[in-house]
């Protein structure tokens, strides 16, 4: 499958922390979920059905909308604001190499 | 006992409690917008000590009815739980080192200061100490703990995050004390609503706010005691902190300056529009949103809606849509909100309408409605708050009916301009 993906600021209130990029929604998304947890972050349950979290140690968070194929990385509160769009690109670079094993 | 398990919901009229003491969630937006819109219209110091009374008194209601309901009878257990309580609030972690006589508390991750150095700290330069809630809690939960009286502890925020410490610190001292009001409690809720009425798409809401409060329920503050939600910091917070600041503000003003009424209700009218623009927007805007929902369709009849039901979902009260012409009027109405019980246990019946709060909230929800491209991922900043209800007018609001005045319902009419 061909996609492009481009990683955006979200609409977010807290500078810098939410950040976004759209998927197809008929991916494998189990298969993404997988290779995702090979990168130091962990599925944990999410709030609302329809949802996947995972999640770093620190808690930065990668949440799947499985129905649109939208994505939100959240980076965590504590990270200084200028080294939250690094952290981003490297979760984003996470997703990139799952989405090239599956 | 679980903190969690101290929460009751009185699901008709959407209202929550803890331990039977009403509480709402706000975001730091809100708050933040809230406080300052005292200061504005007392003056910082005013400001500050009407806010920290607020808080100390708001706190004392609520720590009372949670040790009772606890059992804990010892000051370990009752400085323990009051930190476990604020924590899991959303408010902060705070460590309190007091004695009957007063001491010390400190923290560095307090809601207000924090979320106030991460919304304005680039760009504003901060003297004054912002956590007057936290500083009110202290108090309050050092006099519980060593059965003192009410308002037998003073406190003073000497440091804060927020001013560019590295942590907030207070002073805890005695003062002298006075006798409590009572609490606006569970009971005196139910006695200042009125029947819920079935509005616009009644079922739709209903569906939305029920999914909305359980996935609040699982809200709770972290590691630091802050909540990040929705992509703003969230808070379960004290009805009685909110209502005794605007009105014994507004009171004092009618009293004092009458000329400066008008000007001090519209900013108070404008902490709710913050409130929908923000905290409203970023719900809808949220993953979470879309996996409960959906995405945003751009529909204007379902913003309104939308925001009904997040109302709802946050414990604000029955909000109902009685009328809705697209770009034209809305009719919001209540038959419970969390200023009514308040202001007729504290003040009686009110001469006029004050429900500022939603009266502002109701003109911001026609804005969503009707001015926001919600399909473009609107960029919910400063700028484009600004832009929207300060620019250019578009809706007026009139509230003409309200249970504070002893009217049937609440009822807020926004039309075009």
């Amino acid at each position: 499958m061909r996609m492009s993906l481009e990683l955006s600021r979200e609409v977010t209130c807290i500078r810098s922390m939410a950040w976004r990029c759209d998927l197809p929604s008929q991916l494998n998304w189990p298969a993404l979920v997988a290779q995702m947890l090979t990168f130091d972050l962990t599925q944990q349950q999410a709030a609302v059905k329809g949802l996947t979290r995972l999640v770093s140690p620190r808690g930065d968070e990668i949440i799947f909308v499985a129905a649109s194929g939208r994505v939100q990385i959240r980076v965590h509160y504590t990270v200084p604001e200028e080294q939250r769009r690094f952290v981003a690109e490297r979760l984003f670079q996470h997703l990139v190499y799952a989405l090239r094993r599956i | 006992m679980a903190i969690g398990d101290l929460r009751g919901l009185f699901a008709e009229q959407s209202l929550s409690f803890l331990a039977e003491i009403p509480y709402i969630y706000h975001c730091h937006h809100y708050n933040l917008f809230h406080d300052q819109t005292i200061d504005d219209a007392l003056g910082e110091d005013e400001g500050a000590r009407i806010r920290t009374a607020a808080a100390h008194n708001a706190f004392r209601d609520l720590l009372s009815a949670v040790y009772e309901r606890s059992g804990a009878t010892t000051p370990v257990e009752r400085i323990a739980l009051a930190s476990e309580l604020f924590q899991w609030m959303g408010q902060g972690k705070l460590h309190l080192d007091v004695g009957a006589g007063g001491g010390r508390a400190r923290s560095a991750s307090l809601h207000y200061g924090y979320a106030w150095r991460e919304k304005y700290g680039a760009r504003v330069k901060r003297v004054e100490p912002a956590d007057a809630v936290a500083a009110g809690f202290a108090a309050a939960a050092t006099e519980l703990a060593f059965g003192l009286p009410s308002d037998a502890i003073a406190v003073t925020e000497r440091k804060c995050v927020a001013t560019r410490d590295a942590e907030c610190e207070f002073d805890l001292t005695p003062a002298m004390g006075h006798p409590p009001l009572p609490p606006v409690d569970e009971m005196a809720v139910r006695r200042y609503v009125v029947p819920p009425v079935r509005g616009v798409d009644e079922d739709r809401i209903v569906a939305i706010s029920q999914g909305l409060v359980e996935f609040m329920s699982g809200v709770q503050g972290d590691e630091r005691g802050l909540i990040a939600a929705f992509n703003v910091f969230v808070t379960a917070h004290l009805p009685g902190y909110y209502n005794e600041t605007i009105y014994e503000t507004v009171h004092r003003a009618e009293r004092t300056a009458p000329s400066s009424v008008p000007a001090i209700e519209a900013l108070m009218q404008q902490a709710g529009q913050a409130c929908v623009f923000f905290t409203f927007g970023n719900v809808l805007l949220s993953p979470e949103w879309e996996g409960l929902v959906g995405p945003p369709t751009g529909v204007s009849s379902d913003v309104i809606s939308f925001c009904t039901s997040i109302a709802r979902g946050l414990g604000f009260g029955h909000w109902l849509v009685n009328e809705y012409e697209p770009r034209k009027r809305l009719v919001l109405q209540c038959t419970s909100n969390y200023e009514v019980p308040f202001y007729r246990s504290r003040y009686g019946l009110a001469k006029k309408p004050r429900s500022y709060f939603i009266q502002g909230a109701a003109q911001a929800m026609m804005v969503l409605a009707e001015v926001v491209k919600w399909k473009e991922r609107p960029q919910l900043s400063n700028d484009y708050y600004v832009d929207l209800f300060r620019a250019k007018p578009r809706y007026r609001v009139e509230q003409t009916k309200c249970l504070m005045r002893g009217d049937s319902i609440s009822e807020y009419v926004v039309d075009a301009m």
